[in-house]
């Protein structure tokens, strides 16, 4: 098989797998994020800092391992952008070999009458001053120039390491950062406006505004999107769409039904209706909403769990492909066999009959998260196992 | 000496950043540029 | 004198409108220190039930945040009138997120149930190194140690904390529990914790438990 061919044969394996089409290996998803710097020669400030480094890393770790797609290259932490702005919400500590994020609070409950108005305005004038300092200080536009050369040079890194994948590793393309990434507006309140606690209150005092919050972000950021749908999909990239479940982690099954599933029933609607597939990073667990996914049509939905126990969820949920699965637990403490058998259960009792995509449970950040013989066996072996 | 724009209001200071933005055609582009750039930098 | 039983089930149901309702009635009355404490015991009791649903699936993680932000509102509601603490504590617990981790929701959940339940509760916060938790140990002298943390390196953190308890001669002077994402029953032998728990309320049963076997 010439390398021309490798990258469709890539495309295709996960396409069949998601379809449950029997298939002749087990495609593998990198969930690897700054452990792959650890794995390095260089400390993770090095390598975020600079792009050439960061480039070095992840072409390392692909050389190194050879997965078939990735959920990071090397682009989630923007931390020249916003520290250029004075957002230094990204704390990193070389020593302890940790990045940590400060929970994103940036307005009060008695301000979403102005998020409903105008999210862009409101984004603007109260969100972004409170986030990054120097838009408070002397020179903002300047350092705003900054940030904006920042953000470029960040893009042109993006896609290089794409287009390098791409051409010279023939991997396919899981999630860009900068395109592609469907958040339910739940998850925008979450993340990046009002924070767990927040939330969490916001859903019982102020119920009727947060639902009206979420109407308001749907028709600006997700109707665009859903949209795009109705395009031909993109010739080198494993899925269509690509989203993340955090925000779930608060909700009972009944506010489940309340504030997220009627936005994600119109995603998955649109997903049906226009034939794609959409891969969902689930962090927690899930398998409490099970109900709601029941009837989704196999072939669309591709869940990656974290918490959630996947031999139980493949039964629950004989219609969704899951993804994951591999503990961190093993990889970073057990001996390599203890690894490989635990990855041939996994295949054997949830991928014979496709539905199932390998990959670490976690988003893989700390040094003992992973042990690297450990890793060099375990997708070696999935690989080459043919069941 | 002209006092310097607050480049958080709206729409003045926005359309201060706008002018900077010299690399995209026009003001079409140039909008639809800054509001992915509030985006991201809101989201990340 | 306001109708515990009302109270208890409205704090129970999480009705935040109908609590402070009944609790600005009640300091209306002038009350003693006495019937503060009464109504005290009758919110706690009311955190008992949301306890309750929520190892029934009825309640989920935001609903544990907002029951214990109603609690600490009506305590602070209440102070005034409660004076000084007089009312009996079950236990003492020292309580923190280990070195290397920010997170804190989890251990706020606990912190809040616990004190619900009548335990004094010392938190350190988060991301405390070892010997925070063993300053914390020798200066307040606890029945137990509990050690939170979401991410997997806290594992690593917790089982230092531990040693460094060891160290100070001072490991069995107290129960130690672990929670979060992470624990797990291997990690808690790993680690030579007493019990771990992913679930608050269950924590707080562990340590309630503990506390009855030292009378």
């Amino acid at each position: 098989m010439t390398e021309q061919n490798l990258l469709q044969e890539r495309i295709q394996l996960f396409h069949d797998t998601a379809e449950f089409k029997k298939t002749k290996r087990i495609p593998q998803i990198s969930n690897f994020f700054t452990w792959k710097i650890l794995d390095s020669e260089f400390t993770l400030s090095e390598a975020l800092f600079d792009y050439n480094k960061m480039e070095k890393v992840v072409c390392d770790f692909h050389e190194r391992y050879n997965f078939d797609a990735y959920t990071d290259l090397g682009t989630r932490n923007p931390v020249r952008v916003t520290n250029a702005l004075g957002g230094y919400h990204y704390v990193i500590d070389d020593e302890k070999e940790v990045i940590n994020i400060d929970d994103q609070v940036y307005f009060e409950p008695e301000e979403y009458p102005e998020l409903i108005e105008n999210p862009i305005k409101f984004i603007w004038t109260k969100v972004l001053p409170r986030k990054y300092k120097k838009l408070r200080e002397k020179d903002a536009l300047n350092s705003f120039k900054i940030a904006t050369y920042e953000f470029l040079a960040y893009s042109e890194y993006n896609q290089r390491i794409i287009e390098k994948f791409v051409k010279e590793y023939q991997v396919p393309t899981l999630m860009n950062m900068q395109g592609g990434v469907l958040l339910h507006p739940l998850e925008m309140l979450f993340n990046f406006f009002r924070g767990i606690k927040g939330l969490s209150l916001d859903l019982r005092r102020h119920k009727s505004q947060v639902l009206e919050a979420i109407a308001v972000l749907e028709k600006m950021f997700v109707e665009p999107a859903l949209a795009a749908l109705d395009n031909p999909g993109s010739p080198t990239t494993v899925f269509d769409a690509y989203t993340a479940f955090l925000a779930h982690s608060i909700l009972s099954p009944k506010q489940f039904g309340e504030f997220y599933w009627p936005t994600l029933k119109r995603i998955i609607d649109k997903l049906v209706a226009t034939g794609k597939k959409m891969y969902i990073f689930s962090e927690n667990t899930m398998l409490q909403f099970y109900e709601y996914f029941q009837d989704v049509p196999k072939g669309h939905l591709i869940i990656h769990v974290e918490l959630d126990d996947i031999f139980e969820a493949r039964k629950k949920l004989p219609n969704i492909c899951f993804a994951g699965g591999m503990p961190a637990d093993l990889l970073g403490y057990a001996d390599e066999q203890t690894c490989i058998d635990y990855a041939k259960k996994l295949i054997d009792e949830i991928g014979r009959d496709g539905g199932y995509i390998f990959s670490q449970n976690k988003m893989m950040s700390f040094r003992n998260d992973c042990k690297r013989e450990n890793l060099l066996a375990v997708t070696n072996f999935v690989h080459n196992y043919n069941g | 000496m002209n006092k310097e724009i607050d480049i958080t209001t709206f729409p003045e200071g926005w359309n201060e950043v706008l002018k900077t933005l010299t690399f995209l055609p026009d003001d079409e582009a140039r909008n639809e540029f800054l509001a992915t750039l509030v985006l991201f930098l809101a989201q990340m | 004198m306001v109708d515990l039983k009302v109270l208890t089930d409205a704090v129970g149901a999480l009705d935040e409108e109908k609590v402070m309702s009944l609790l600005r009635d009640f300091l209306a009355t002038n009350p003693t220190a006495g019937d503060a404490q009464q109504v005290v015991n009758a919110c706690q009791q009311g955190m008992a039930i949301v306890g309750d649903l929520f190892e029934q699936g009825e309640y989920f993680v935001g609903d544990l945040i907002f029951a214990g932000e109603l609690l600490t509102n009506a305590i602070e509601i209440l102070k005034p009138v409660i004076g000084q603490e007089s009312s009996e504590k079950i236990g003492k617990i020292v309580l923190g997120t280990v070195h290397g981790d920010l997170h804190d929701i989890g251990k706020n959940i606990f912190r809040s149930m616990a004190e619900a339940a009548g335990f004094e509760v010392h938190d350190i916060g988060i991301d405390q190194p070892p010997s925070a938790f063993v300053d914390k140990v020798k200066e307040v002298n606890p029945d137990i140690v509990g050690m939170s943390g979401v991410l997997t390196l806290a594992l690593e953190s917790m089982k230092n904390t531990v040693d460094a308890l060891k160290e100070a001669g001072i490991r069995d002077r107290v129960k130690i529990i672990i929670g979060g994402n992470p624990v797990t029953k291997e990690a808690c032998v790993q680690i030579g914790a007493d019990a771990f728990t992913t679930n608050a309320a269950e924590g707080v049963k562990i340590c309630q438990r503990w506390v009855k076997n030292y009378d």
